[in-house]
């Protein structure tokens, strides 16, 4: 086994190793082996990042959107080159499916390409004559400095959804990966020292909960990006708005997935494998909570029990591996304390991934599919985000039932309607207040021309991520009303 | 093994286009007029590693099921030492099932209208063969 490697900054265009004597280990959830240490950074290399990129700031916003354009599409196009050198580091430490990691950097790719369309996307707009002889126009610029605190989950396509169309509309930024997951962006920022853009412009800072909290407390920079749970997406929002910057803080989720009586069981079963099971059920687009309206619960139940029974659960690395692992052995373990306080608190379990084993990798942070009846929405389990593979059922009367009981959650991410009735499809998404809908889908994940982001606890903020949100969000909209004599 | 996955059979794809083109290109050191095929094999590989990459569609990566790698298995070094342009047939004909039973399986249009294409060019292969006999 190589030697694991130690993660590196980069800043003011060159790489830096970190001066820190604290260091993460980094590891491949599918071995449990150590691949990396991630440092945790000290207060002046954080500094030194956001200063860098204060200080490019002015020169890179005044770069013409057409030269920044060509960056962009450049960084695409060494994306597109290494695209399976990227999708497998992603599976060496996050330990998703090479399938779902492809579907990732595919992703992330869409959102750099919505980028590359800056010369038309910042454009303003003008009314001439809006009083007599006087002309209003809104013109968009760049705002200065944002910062992206990224998750595990998606290690690189959601720090897609900020830094591209950041650093096109002119802005200079800084990252922070998650600590778990450092090798993707430190891959990416491979890329970006070979795009050659203004030293300073872009800028990568590993670290923890220290370094994150310094950037939200750092008077140099503008804006923060967040993605991760909900009591740490609500500590970001309100002291980064407490110190005076724009946020979008995006939480976390209990995903419900209302099954009709008219709904296709067969392909219902297809889309929930996906929807509870893809990427171990670590997305905050994951289903985790299955409402069957009526006579549908028995038939759909079997089916499920039997489709998810036969997922193939193995390292992600395997073409054929269906179902990869979870991220540590400390999250593996917190969701086998889930799976413990459904059975205590009275929850039917059919199916325990708990003593799931791979054959190969003793030392993998596995779990299998596992499907819970009976989950009530007061349980631990029918309450609160797990954020793994593991399926609550619950069969309810009605229709309305299925919506209050999605009206009660404090989380408002994602909700899903399996059914052929157009009448239930539309009174769905008019009803749920959720920021991301699914009609016969079980991941509502919008494209890159689309915002993302929840409601309730599920998002902090008001611009979103991707789409003409992000857009707003990392520009300035100047409003210039002139009259000439 | 199973093809349980799309990586899985794009996988088993590429790998295949790259056994054609040993396959012709080997046997088109006997025999010019299939050096042409070991060409079209190399460009059909390259378009499924594009292919990939490009439609791969994260929202709706669902499980497949009932496709087996063992049901498109050709005994290539067998093939190359019997009759040439018999074995040729056969390679072409197990291509073109490939591409149809595991094309309908992918829940992906663009990589299923991808499969039915080259589906044809294998049957435009098999039909090119069958000339020379």
């Amino acid at each position: 086994m190589p030697e694991p490697i130690f993660v590196q900054n980069y800043i003011a265009g060159e790489w830096v190793t970190s001066r820190s004597t604290q260091f993460v280990d980094v590891h491949n959830p599918a071995t449990g082996g150590v691949i990396a240490h991630t440092p945790l950074s000290t207060t002046e290399e954080v500094l030194t990042a956001v200063s860098t990129a204060r200080n490019s700031f002015e020169e890179w916003s005044q770069v013409p959107p057409y030269s920044r354009a060509r960056k962009i599409f450049r960084l695409k196009e060494l994306v597109e080159k290494n695209f399976e050198s990227l999708a497998r580091t992603i599976v060496e430490e996050n330990g998703k499916t090479l399938d779902e990691a492809r579907g990732e950097v595919r992703r992330g790719i869409e959102s750099i390409e919505f980028a590359a369309g800056i010369p038309v996307l910042m454009q303003g707009y003008n009314l001439l004559d809006v009083a007599e002889a006087i002309d209003e126009d809104c013109i968009r610029q760049s705002v200065g400095v944002f910062t992206a605190i990224t998750p595990f989950n998606f290690p690189l396509m959601i720090a897609m959804w900020f830094l591209p169309i950041a650093i096109a509309s002119g802005n200079t930024f800084v990252c922070k990966p998650s600590e778990q997951t450092p090798l993707t962006m430190m891959k990416v920022f491979e890329l970006l020292d070979e795009v050659g853009f203004l030293e300073g412009v872009v800028n990568l800072v590993n670290g923890a909960r220290e370094a994150g909290n310094q950037l939200l407390q750092e008077p140099e920079v503008d804006g923060v990006s967040f993605v991760g749970s909900t009591p740490v997406a609500r500590h970001i929002y309100q002291t980064a708005a407490y110190h005076g910057k724009r946020v979008q803080s995006n939480g976390g989720a209990k995903n419900i997935l209302v099954i009709m009586p008219d709904a296709d069981v067969q392909a219902t079963t297809v889309a929930l494998l996906t929807s509870l099971f893809g990427c171990a059920g670590q997305r905050c687009l994951a289903g985790s909570y299955v409402l069957t309206v009526g006579d549908i619960h028995e038939p759909l139940k079997r089916s499920l029990i039997n489709a998810a029974s036969k997922l193939i659960v193995g390292s992600g690395m395997e073409e054929g591996t269906q179902m990869g692992p979870v991220i540590s052995a400390a999250a593996k373990q917190r969701i086998i304390e889930f799976i413990d306080s459904g059975i205590v608190e009275g929850a039917k379990l059919l199916l325990d991934g708990r003593g799931c084993t791979v054959e190969h990798s003793p030392l993998g942070y596995f779990i299998g599919p596992t499907i819970f009846d009976h989950v009530e929405p007061e349980m631990k389990i029918g309450r609160e985000e797990i954020f793994g593979p593991v399926a609550c059922l619950k069969n309810v009367h009605s229709f309305d039932e299925a919506l209050q009981i999605i009206a009660s959650s404090p989380f408002g991410n994602a909700a899903c309607l399996f059914t052929r009735s157009g009448k239930y499809a539309r009174e769905f998404k008019y009803r749920v207040r959720c920021g991301n809908v699914g009609i016969n889908l079980g991941v509502a994940a919008p494209v890159a021309s689309f915002a993302f982001g929840g409601m309730k606890t599920s998002f902090f903020g008001d611009l979103h991520g991707q789409g003409t949100d992000s857009l707003n969000f990392f520009t300035d909209r100047k409003i210039v009303i002139s009259r000439w004599y | 093994m199973e093809l349980t996955t799309y990586g899985a059979i794009l996988q088993c794809a590429i790998e295949l286009e790259q056994a054609h083109e040993n396959f012709y290109q080997s046997i088109g050191q006997r025999a010019s007029q299939f050096v042409g095929f070991a060409e079209r094999a190399a460009r059909r590989r390259t378009m499924l590693e594009r292919g990939r990459q490009e439609w791969v569609t994260e929202m709706i990566l669902e499980p497949i099921s009932s496709l087996h790698r063992s049901d498109y298995e050709i005994d290539w070094q067998l093939s190359e030492k019997t009759n040439p342009l018999a074995s040729a047939v056969l390679v072409e004909t197990i291509a073109i099932r490939f591409y149809t039973e595991t094309g309908a399986c992918i829940p992906i249009r663009e990589a299923e209208r991808a499969f039915r294409k080259l589906a044809k060019e294998h049957i435009n292969e098999k039909e090119i063969l069958q000339s020379y006999e």
